[in-house]
């Protein structure tokens, strides 16, 4: 059969029949060598690094903002102390990304034990905190924080075996 | 670093590893969540141990957010890395979850982390930070 375009149905069947075998095909994963539950779990592991690493740089940058919590409870009292966290955008933001990775955590958490998505999630944070404080907080990353991030990221790691 | 200080970073590894090990006891009672049926991670927090979990997790942000007021984020991380040893073991002998060898090891590295920044500086001044940014160091 021919259609007003010049090419047979056929074909066409045959190339939609193709198109999505090929995206379950991709969807599925299984030519990385990874099932469903290794998909849920590892997918939900880069959310949960995702939403900490951006969720705790927000954070601290709206602390750094703000300053020593202590100190403003002393000179101006616990309620404006609340208050000046309250109001502070940067601190929602990262709620929101915090948001993120606890939701991310919940859905892992229901494919995965805790003894590997923990340890993993957070190695990794690790790294990407290690970096992003560097860079967007300017902190002073010396030569002995770097030694406990790769100490601790490694120990995680083998917590996660 | 005051001793209230050094308070307010142990509860954030308490309450931290706590939390997590109680979502995750929470979870098992529940099936699998995929993206066809994610609305069940809300239903969830009705969960006791999920919801117990949950409000957990609240206080550790609590104390997380002021210790992040007077501490950079590279100090409080690996400060409060031995939460992680703490998960393991709750893992272990609250959940049921059995020990290697290996994970031994990695308790040990953890807590060399630890020890690592636990003698040094806790915070970068603000003249500091505007040298960083200013790619002065």
């Amino acid at each position: 059969m021919i259609s007003d375009f010049g090419f047979r149905i056929s074909d066409l069947t045959t190339a939609s029949w193709f198109a999505t075998n090929l995206k379950s095909e991709v969807l599925n994963l299984k030519w990385l060598g990874m099932d469903r539950r290794d998909v849920y779990t590892w997918g939900s592991i880069a959310l949960i690094v995702i939403g900490s690493t951006a969720g705790e740089v927000l954070i601290a940058k709206a602390m750094q903002r703000i300053g020593d919590l202590g100190e403003l409870r002393r000179r101006a009292g616990v309620g404006n102390a609340i208050r000046a966290v309250m109001t502070e955008s940067l601190f929602w933001l990262g709620i929101l990304f915090m948001a993120l990775g606890y939701f991310s955590l919940l859905i892992g958490l229901s494919w995965a034990d805790v003894s590997l998505l923990q340890p993993a999630s957070a190695s990794l944070t690790f790294v990407t905190n290690a970096i992003a404080a560097r860079i967007f907080l300017h902190e002073r990353v010396d030569a002995r924080r770097w030694f406990a991030a790769v100490f601790v990221a490694g120990g995680v790691a083998l917590l996660a075996r | 670093m005051t001793p209230r200080k050094y308070l307010t970073l142990g509860a954030i590894t308490v309450l931290g590893a706590v939390g997590d090990v109680f979502l995750s006891r929470g979870m098992k009672d529940l099936g699998n969540i995929t993206l066809a049926n994610w609305t069940q991670s809300i239903s969830a927090l009705l969960n006791p141990w999920v919801a117990v979990g949950t409000l957990l997790l609240i206080g550790f942000l609590a104390g997380y957010t002021s210790a992040l007021s007077w501490a950079d984020l590279t100090y409080v991380l690996p400060a409060t890395s031995l939460g992680y040893v703490l998960v393991a073991l709750l893992s272990i002998f609250f959940l049921g979850e059995h020990v290697t060898l290996t994970r031994w090891l990695g308790i040990l590295l953890v807590t060399g982390g630890v020890g690592f920044v636990a003698g040094g500086p806790s915070h970068t001044s603000k003249r500091e930070r505007q040298l960083i940014a200013e790619g002065k160091e």
